[in-house]
C-alpha cells in the first residue's frame, strides 16, 4: 500500500512529509480505509494544533483524508509511528 | 452604549464593525461569542450552564502516559508536594512563573482574569514533537529525543501556550491568516519576555530565541523561531522579517508561524528603543483593544493609540510613540501617528 502523510503546522511550524510503500494485511488496510472515512474538515482552531493529511492507495482503493490534533482515529496514530520509524 | 445583552443578538459582522470602532462592550460579546461558539462545536460540555466564580489559577498537572489523552491521571495539584516526575514539577513550576508574571504585571487573575484552572497535560503521546493549547488547557509531548526534547518544561513553550490562553480571553484572535499570525505574534513576545525575566536576562544577555531548549543537538538549528532575526533560527525556518516577503500561501493555516515573524521582528527592535518592559505593556494594552479578525494594520493602528495614552500619563517613555512607528516601519508597515 502506498502512503503519504503530511503533518503540518504545531508549535514548531515544521511541515514533515513521509511517503513511501509499505505491505500490509488485507484486513488492517480495511481498518485504515475505514479510519480515514472519520474525516472530519471542520476548521480546528486548537492554537498549535497540528493538521494530518493522509493518503492511501492499495492499488483498489484510493483515500485521502484531512485530521485536526483531536480527531486523528488510533489506526492512523499507529501508521504515523510506524512510517516515522 | 452597546449592553452584553443587547449584544448578543446583534450580527457579527456589525459587532465587529463597532469592535474596531472603539466599542469595548461589543468587542467582549463578540469575543465571547465566538469563542462559545467553539466551545460547542469542539466539546459537549455544560459550560454555559455552569456559575462563574472567581477561582485562583489552580494548577493541575496530568499525565496522559504516553497515550493520545488528555487529563488521564492527575499527578499534581496547587499546593501538592513534588513528585518523583520532574517532568510534571517543571510544568507545574513553570506554568506557576507564568502565572505569577501576569498577575504581578497586569493584575491578569490566570488567563481568563476569572482565575480559571491552568490544566497541564505532560507525556502526551508517543515521541510527540508539539504543544498546543486547545481552549482549555495544554498539551505537551515528550518530543521523539532525535530532534526534540521535553516541551513540558521549557519556560517559553510554556508561556507560549499559556499566553494563547490569554489572547483567547483578550481579544480571541481568529486562528487563521493574518489574525492567526498574530495570535502566535503575541504568544511568542510573552513568550520571550517571561524567559528573559525567568532566566534574570537583559534584553543583550538573551538569545531571543524560542524554543531553543526543546531542540536536540542533532537538530539543525539552534532553536525554532527568533524574534531578532526571523527566518534564521533552523534550517526549515522560513519567516519572513518585512512585509515585502509576506507568505500568501495556504500551509499552515495560512502562514500563522510564518508571518508572525514580521511582527516578532517589530517587537524585537521596539525593545531596543524603550526597553522590553514598556514594550510588554503596550503589547498586553494593545492585546485587551484587538478583535477576533485584527490585522497587521490593525494592531499598528491600536497600538499607536494605546502607546500615546500610557505615554501622556507617564507609564511609558515618552519616545515610545516614535519606537513603535520606527520599529513597525522597519517591518514594512506603516501606520499614521495620533
Ligand atoms: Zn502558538
Amino acid at each position: 500500500m502506498k502512503y503519504k502523510i503530511i503533518i503540518e503546522g504545531g508549535f514548531t511550524g515544521i511541515s514533515r512529509k513521509y511517503e513511501g510503500d509499505m505491505t500490509v494485511s488485507e484486513l488492517k488496510a480495511k481498518s485504515l480505509f475505514s479510519a480515514l472515512h472519520t474525516d472530519d474538515k471542520t476548521r480546528s482552531n486548537i492554537a498549535d494544533g497540528q493538521t494530518y493529511d493522509i493518503s492511501l492507495d492499495d492499488n483498489h482503493k484510493k483515500y485521502q483524508a484531512v485530521f485536526n490534533e483531536k480527531n486523528v482515529p488510533d489506526e492512523i496514530r499507529e501508521l504515523i509511528a510506524q512510517v516515522k520509524q | 452604549m452597546c449592553s452584553k445583552h443587547q449584544c448578543y443578538i446583534v450580527p457579527p459582522f456589525i459587532l465587529e464593525e463597532l469592535a474596531k470602532r472603539g466599542n469595548i462592550a461589543c468587542k467582549k460579546a463578540l469575543n465571547d461569542t465566538q469563542r462559545i461558539n467553539q466551545k460547542r462545536k469542539t466539546t459537549l460540555n455544560n459550560l454555559l450552564q455552569r456559575s462563574v466564580a472567581d477561582g485562583n489559577g489552580d494548577r493541575l498537572v496530568f499525565d496522559s502516559e504516553n497515550q493520545y489523552e488528555q487529563r488521564q491521571s492527575l499527578i499534581r495539584k496547587e499546593g501538592d508536594d513534588i513528585v518523583v516526575d520532574t517532568v510534571v514539577n517543571e510544568a507545574y513550576d513553570t506554568s506557576g512563573f507564568v502565572r505569577k508574571y501576569f498577575r504581578e504585571t497586569f493584575g491578569l487573575n490566570s488567563m481568563d482574569g476569572n482565575g480559571m484552572d491552568i490544566i497541564s497535560n505532560v507525556h502526551y503521546g508517543i515521541d510527540y514533537n508539539n504543544a498546543y493549547w486547545d481552549g482549555d488547557e495544554m498539551t505537551y509531548g515528550d518530543g521523539d529525543g532525535l530532534e526534540f526534547t521535553n516541551f513540558a518544561s521549557a519556560i517559553d513553550v510554556v508561556a507560549h501556550e499559556l499566553m494563547h490562553g490569554v489572547t483567547q480571553f483578550l481579544a480571541n484572535l481568529e486562528y487563521v491568516s493574518q489574525s492567526g499570525a498574530l495570535n502566535e505574534h503575541f504568544s511568542d513576545v510573552f513568550a520571550t519576555i517571561i524567559k528573559q525575566k525567568y532566566l534574570k536576562q537583559s534584553i543583550s544577555e538573551a538569545d531571543w530565541l524560542i524554543g531553543d531548549t526543546v531542540v536536540t543537538d542533532n537538530f539543525p538549528g539552534v532553536g525554532i523561531r527568533s524574534m531578532m532575526s526571523p527566518g534564521t533560527a533552523n534550517d526549515f525556518d522560513s519567516q519572513p522579517d518585512h512585509m515585502d516577503n509576506y507568505y500568501s500561501g495556504s500551509q499552515d493555516n495560512q502562514g500563522v508561524h510564518i508571518n508572525s515573524g514580521i511582527p516578532n521582528k517589530a517587537f524585537y527592535l521596539c525593545c531596543l528603543e524603550i526597553g522590553i518592559d514598556d514594550c510588554a505593556l503596550i503589547w498586553f494594552e494593545t492585546l485587551s483593544a484587538l478583535w477576533r479578525t485584527a490585522q497587521f494594520n490593525d494592531v499598528l493602528e491600536i497600538m499607536l493609540e494605546v502607546t500615546s495614552k500610557l505615554s501622556e500619563i507617564g507609564r511609558v517613555s515618552e519616545r515610545a510613540t516614535e519606537a513603535v512607528t520606527k520599529s513597525f516601519a522597519a517591518v514594512g508597515l506603516k501606520g499614521v501617528s495620533v
